[in-house]
Parts: structure tokens; sequence; C-alpha cells
């Protein structure tokens, strides 16, 4: 068992050490986006990996947005009498339930779903049919081409889904204020109230939550997809460790900056 | 000077020696074909020949640089190779797979690209192929595209892995017509294996791998 423990540890270990290795490699190749033709195909595959991994999660982050907004505001009527006096309590329960924790932990889970397993399936599959040749043969270097537009898209598409995420909660959430209230809160009252409840801290930790997060689901899924060997399975058996590598950090990541920052 | 410089090589994997003391010059501008059999290295000595697959032992010089000092930049301009299987990325279309390393290595326009693209896929009769994506193609389309991808890098040095084989007749025609007067006009050197049936009449050598090493057929 003791062996097993130290096998699992070591696994754990080597993984650590190549995101922070692939993290060192995508610094050390930013450089190159001073040239002009290196940053025109890194825009093109930047843009073309933004809209698949933010985009294109517009729809299920809507639809999950939407039942969290009417779960939310429900549940805050269940514990907060229906009365306009009480909006500051409407906007403080939403704030800590939606803006703080839920509303990044279900954006997180949506972008590992969607767009870390593609990526993960992608890399891996060149892997099996060594395509990574190809690429060598046209003497282009695949930090640029893979990682760099992994590594600055999957944060910038997690913030985008943080900020799409919560705006179309506040508009549910709204809603369902308006079904049940007997009148009195408007939606600018609504958004005030908000707005008075969001700190700078707040804003600064879901931002440090899309960055590190972002950065961190991206290498992940290139690490895994890159260490595919010559087996078919090695690709669904990468997709899986990163899944469970990207779920485990990333909730690690979202109650570590909640404990330490609001507890 | 010599356009391609292969100096003593010697290459094998695990137990199996491919290549010892392997010697080979390729003159500016000259096509060199190299007969091959199954399994006898054809294809790793056009990897050795791109800087794709290291020598055990030995030098590869391209235009009096060694292949192993070269930045990419510099070994874009040098060789492109032509695979007889692959060679293109999934992720993108034919078209972006010839476009993309021009963006990336020069200061061409995109709407330039797309015409030396055009006229080349017209006249290789694969023009319609450019927006499908490499698993759209059978295997000699694929060589196809990989020796458009080559010719519209005019690269010193193109290397074509059995780029004829399995085409028709017609189309073997048209596809050497075609590249011969590409590479008349730009002169560039061009070592390209053929197997069984394959021409080699407009070459300027003719020379098969025996031993591990290169012998000329008479």
């Amino acid at each position: 068992m003791l062996s097993k423990i130290g096998v699992r540890a070591k696994r754990s270990g080597s993984v650590f050490i190549g995101i922070i290795g692939l993290l060192g490699l995508a610094i050390n190749t930013c450089p190159q986006l001073l040239k002009p033709q290196r940053r025109r195909i890194f825009w093109l595959l930047f843009k073309r990996q933004l809209y698949n991994s933010g985009l294109r999660a517009a729809s299920i982050n809507t639809i999950i947005a939407m039942l969290l907004g009417i779960f939310v505001m429900s549940k805050a009527y269940a514990v907060i009498p229906n009365n306009a006096q009480f909006i500051d309590y409407y906007a403080q329960f939403f704030n800590i339930v939606v803006n703080r924790e839920i509303g990044p932990l279900i954006s997180g889970i949506i972008l590992i779903a969607r767009s870390a397993s593609a990526v993960t399936a992608e890399v891996g599959q060149m892997q099996l049919y060594r395509q990574f040749d190809a690429l060598s043969a046209v003497h282009m270097s695949p930090a640029l081409v893979f990682l760099l537009p992994v590594f600055f898209a999957f944060p910038v598409s997690l913030m985008l889904m943080f900020f799409y995420f919560n705006m179309i909660c506040v508009l549910t959430s709204f809603a369902m204020i308006e079904l049940y209230h007997e009148g009195g809160i408007t939606l600018v009252d609504y958004i005030r109230a908000l707005l008075q409840q969001l700190t700078v801290v707040e804003v600064a930790v879901s931002m440090t939550k899309a960055m590190v997060g972002g950065c961190l689901i991206g290498l992940a899924s290139l690490y895994f997809g890159y260490h595919v060997e010559d087996r078919f399975t090695d690709v669904s058996r990468a997709i899986s460790n990163s899944n469970t590598f990207q779920l485990f950090a990333f909730f690690v990541l979202n109650i570590g900056l909640s404990y330490l920052v609001y507890l | 000077m010599m356009r391609l410089k292969l100096d003593s090589i010697a290459l094998s994997f695990d137990d199996k020696v491919i290549f010892r003391d392997l010697n080979l010059q390729v003159k500016p501008a000259e096509i060199v074909c190299v007969q091959t059999g199954v399994l006898d290295g054809g294809s790793s000595l056009l990897k050795l020949a791109a800087g794709l697959l290291p020598p055990d032992s030995g030098n590869v010089v391209v235009d009096g640089l060694a292949m192993r000092d070269m930045a990419e930049q510099a070994r874009f301009g040098a060789t492109c190779m032509g695979f007889e299987a692959g060679g293109l990325l999934s992720i993108f279309t034919n078209y972006n797979n010839i476009a993309f390393p021009l963006l990336y290595h020069t200061d061409m326009s995109k709407k330039a690209i797309a015409q030396r693209i055009e006229p080349l896929a017209n006249a290789l009769n694969v023009q319609e192929l450019l927006q499908l994506e490499p698993h759209q193609l059978n295997d000699v389309q694929t060589r196809v595209m990989n020796l458009l991808r080559a010719m519209v890098f005019r690269p010193k040095l193109v290397l074509l892995d059995e780029v004829q084989s399995g085409m028709s007749y017609d189309m073997r025609e048209n596809m050497l017509n075609v590249l011969l007067a590409e590479q008349q006009e730009h002169g560039y050197s061009v070592l390209m294996t053929t197997t069984v049936g394959d021409r080699t009449d407009f070459a300027d050598r003719t020379l098969a791998i025996s031993g591990g090493k290169l012998e000329p057929i008479q």
C-alpha cells in the first residue's frame, strides 16, 4: 500500500512539474510574439481558440445561468421576506452565492468539460498519429502554434464566461423578482444594490480565479494530450486523467482563494 | 558549393542498421532519384536531409550550413519534405496547411500567398481539395498536397517521398510536367525516392540504397 501511495505521489509530482515546465516554456516563447509574422499566425490561432472555448460555450452557459438565477432567487425568497426594503439582502445573497462561489465554479466546469477535453483529444490524436512531425517539417514551433493560443485564450475565455454567467444570472434573478414581487424594485435598483455589495477585493479574487484557473486548465490539457503514446486508448485515458486533475485543481484553487480572502 | 551534402552518415533504429557511412552530394538545380524497396531507409534518407531525423553520426549540410546549427527560419528556406503519408496537420484545412507556414516564416500577405498557391493547385488539378481537411484526402491526394506545399514554399531543396505512387498515367505525367517546369523556373534541387514502376528518366542521376549506402544505377 505504501508503495502505491509512493507511485501516485510521484506521478502527481511529475504532472505538477510538467505543468510548471509548460508554464516556463510559454513565458519563454512570448518574446517570439514581438515578430510581426509570428504575431499574425498567433492571432489567427488565438481567435480560433477563443471562439471554440469561449463563444461556443455561450448557449450552455446561458441555460445553466438562467436555471441558477431562478434557483437562487427562489431560495432567497425562502429565507428573506418578500419586501422592497430587503433589496440589499437579496443582492447580498446573490453576491455570496453566485458571484463569489457558484459562478466561477460552474464556468470552470463548463470550460473543462467542453474545451479542455477537446484540446486534450486534439493534441492526443496529433501525438498518436505523429502529426507533430508535420509541424517539424514546416519548421513551425509547437509552442507558438499550440501552447501560446491555449495559454492566453483559456484565461480570457474563463473571465468572459464569469462575466457573461453573472450577467445572465442577474437578469434571470431579476425576472424572478418581477414575477414574485409586488412592485417597487426596478432593474436599476437591483443592479445598484448588487454593485454596492461588490468590492474591489471580490473583483480581484474573481479575476485571479479566471487567470490562474484558466492557465492551469489549459496547460493541463496540453500536458496530458502531449503524453499520449502509441495506443488509441491512451487518448481516452489522457482526457479522463486531464479532467480529473483539472477538476481537482480548480476546486482547490476556488475553495482556497475563497477561504483565504472571505473567511 | 553543393546544395546538399550528406557526409559519413550512420543511422540505426535499436539493433537495425539503416545506413553506415552513407555519402551523397546534390548540386544546385540537380534532380536525383533514389530507388527504394520495402523498409530500406528511403523515407529516413529524406528525413535526415530535412533535419527531421538526427543521424547517429555524420553531418547534414545544406548550402554550406550544417542542418543542426540552423534556426527554424533558415531551415524553412533550406528544405521542404513531401511525405509519402500524412505530413498535414488535421486541425487545419489543406489550404491552411500550406498558407500558415508562409504566414509564419515570411512577410507575404494573405493575397500574395493565395496568388502563389492557386495557380499551382490549378495546374495539379487539386484546386477543389484546398478547402477540405486532410482526413478527406486519399493517399495520392495527400502526396499531391504535400508536393504542392513544397513547390509553393520554393526552398533550396525539395524532398519528395514516393510522390508518384498510386497515380494514374495522366496524373503522373501532369504532376511531373508541373514539377519540372517549376524546378527549372526557380532552380531548386530535388531529391525524390521512387519505387517499382515509377519514372526516373527525368532525373540527372538515379541511385539505389544497397547495404546501407547509396549506389549509382547505370
